[in-house]
Order: C-alpha cells, then structure tokens, then sequence
C-alpha cells in the first residue's frame, strides 16, 4: 500500500473512499481558490520553478535538498498515482459530476491544447469559468461516456493517474504520456517525486505469450524486455509502474496485474 | 550552453512550435507571457527553455526556426 492508503485509505486504496472526492472536503483548506491559481498559473509557474531547478540539476547536495523540501509540500498539495484502467473505471462510478478539461502539461510542453484530463466531482465552470482559454473546452461527460474516452485512452498506451488538489481530495483524472509534466520530472528527468506508481505491477504468462513484442512500444516506462533466448517479453519490475496499459497491446492476453504489495522491494 | 530566445522575432510560437516538437531533448516549453486573467484570452505566449541543462548543442532548432529566434553559445 503506498502512504496515502495508510494514512487517507481506512483500511481501501485510498482513491476508493468515497470522502476523498466529497464536496465536504473540497469546501475545506482553500481547494477551491488553490485549484483556480494551479490552473491560471500552470504554464509560467512550472516553466521559471523548473528551470532554476534544472540549473542545480548537477549540485547533488542542493538537489536533494530541494527534493526533500518539496516532496513535503507536494505531498500535502498535489499529488498523483497512477491507476489502472479498471480501478479509474470504479473511481468513474463513484462521481456525481465528470467534466472533460484541458491538459495544462501538454500545453506548457508542447504549445496544444488538448482534453486528456478530468475533474472529477467539482464544477470547474464555477470557479475556471471566467478565463476564456478554460471556459469553452469544458464538457460536461456521463458516466458511460466517460468510460468510452478512458478506455479509447488506454488503447492508445495513455497511463491514467489521479490527483490531489490538498490531499488528500481528489479533483483530476489525468491520461499521460511523456509530455505530461509529471513524468518528465519524475521518470525521465528524475528530478524530483510527483506521483506514486499504481498499486499493482505487471506480469507475463509465457505459457500465453506469442512473442510479438507489441507490448513493449505500449509501455511508457521502458519497463518490458524481451529475450531473444526464449522470444518471450518480460516485465523488469523496477521500471514497471502497473499502469496496466500494456495489456490492451496483447492480443493473448498474457500480461495481468499483480498486487505491488505481494512483492518484496519494489518501488512506489 | 546558454539558449536565447528573441522573443520580439518569434512572434507567436503557437503558430509554429517547431522547436518544442524538433527538439530532441524536450528542452523548451511555452507559457503565456502575461499570466491567465479571468475575463481574458491568454495571448502572447513565449518559448523559454524549461531543460536547459540537457541541450546538448545539436542546433536543431536554430536550423528549424525560420524566424532566426534561437540562439545558442556553447
Ligand atoms: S504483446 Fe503479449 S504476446 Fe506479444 S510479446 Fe507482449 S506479452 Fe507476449
Ligand atoms: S509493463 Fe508496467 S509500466 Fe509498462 S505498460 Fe505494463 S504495467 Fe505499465
């Protein structure tokens, strides 16, 4: 269990209790104005913190220092994990509103405007309402075609995560590749911790699978290896993150998810 | 490396974006120079080096970037 099922999770995976998407604790603690300057300030904040970060990328000492410092606050403030496709489909299920909103990753890194995102359980027009860049891009999504667009993600290789706006309430559902904010910073420029990785981890049947190696371009995170010896793939469980987006590459259905927690070592 | 980028000859980089594409370190990124305010459209948005410490001096950009608004020192 990573630490917010221990400390948010009563005895769940923490993004399974109902009160951490509640209108009760989104009214707490500010979130409401908290979500409103994250949105508006998105691009320019991230683009001028990362870039005196980036200049002590090298002083290892200053690093781990701010790593530490802001691990802290991330933390408390904005957070993610990454959730499989079956588990984002109960989270789905558990909403009473799901509005389909700008990407604001993909927009600082790579200047589009693109919907891969979802707030869940708040109204965002409320309160993101009045900048025009946000207003005319809300959709307001069923329960049914929410799911379509998540799945049709996961087809595509897009690793879903959730998010805290304070933690631990939950307002976004984010499907990622490398362009999100998030992995660059933790995965390719290991710079410092933005997520934790998902409750599971996966792993080949080899008894099932045919060798064709169409999992390993589905997976975000380099984590499949393939042997020539056995013309098998193979999951390196360090790298892996159980995204779980691999098995809809497999057309023998040859990769499942396991439970992180049965194995001993691996990273969260 | 030290990266410049002239913004007044970029113009609007969302029309363009090629060095945000072509680079292949990811080192750039864009936000909008004067900040979100409600009531009004974001415009003039700027290309700034986010990953500067990764450029590895291949020029790309600067050969894509018919503006000529790149510059790079090694
Ligand atoms: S996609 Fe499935 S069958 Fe193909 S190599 Fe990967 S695990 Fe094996
Ligand atoms: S191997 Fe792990 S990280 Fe890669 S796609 Fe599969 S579940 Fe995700």
């Amino acid at each position: 269990m990573c630490e917010f099922c221990t400390e948010h999770g009563e005895g769940k995976k923490w993004y399974m209790v109902m009160k951490n998407y509640s209108q009760e604790l989104y009214a707490q603690k500010g979130r409401a104005e908290f979500l409103e300057h994250f949105m508006a300030n998105f691009e320019e904040g991230n683009a001028k913190a990362l870039a005196k970060l980036d200049a002590v990328r090298k002083r290892s000492l200053v690093l781990r220092f701010i790593r530490l410092m802001s691990n802290r606050k991330e933390k408390a403030t904005h957070f993610g994990q990454v959730v499989p496709i079956e588990d984002v489909e109960q989270i789905i299920d558990m909403q009473s509103s799901i509005v389909r909103i700008p990407c604001v990753c993909r927009s600082l890194l790579t200047g589009r405007q693109t919907r891969y995102c979802f707030g869940l359980g708040i109204d965002p027009s409320g309160i993101l309402g009045k900048y025009p860049d946000y207003a005319h891009s809300f959709e307001v999504l069923d329960k049914q075609e929410a799911k379509k667009i998540l799945r049709s993600f996961d087809e595509k290789g897009l690793v879903h995560s959730v998010w805290t706006f304070k933690t631990p309430y939950i307002g976004g559902l984010c499907n990622c590749d490398q362009d999100c904010l998030a992995y660059r910073i933790q995965v390719k420029e290991k710079l410092l911790p933005t997520m934790f990785r998902a409750e599971y981890v996966a792993a080949v049947d080899w008894d099932l699978c045919s060798g064709c190696k169409k999992c390993i371009s589905q997976c975000q995170f380099g984590a499949i290896l393939y042997s020539n010896t056995h013309q098998k793939s193979n999951i390196n469980v360090m790298q892996c993150y159980g995204c779980g987006v691999c098995r809809s590459a497999c057309a023998t259905g040859a990769i499942s998810l396991k439970s992180r927690n049965d194995f001993a070592n691996l990273p969260w | 490396m030290k990266i410049d980028i002239n913004a007044q000859a970029c113009g609007n980089p969302l029309d363009c974006r090629l060095c945000l594409d072509r680079c292949p370190e990811k080192v750039f990124g864009t936000y909008p120079r004067k900040g979100r305010k409600p009531g009004v459209a974001a415009d003039d948005w700027v290309i700034t080096p986010i990953f500067g410490s990764l450029c590895t001096g291949c020029l790309e950009c600067v050969s894509f970037c018919s503006h000529k608004a790149i510059s790079i020192q090694k």
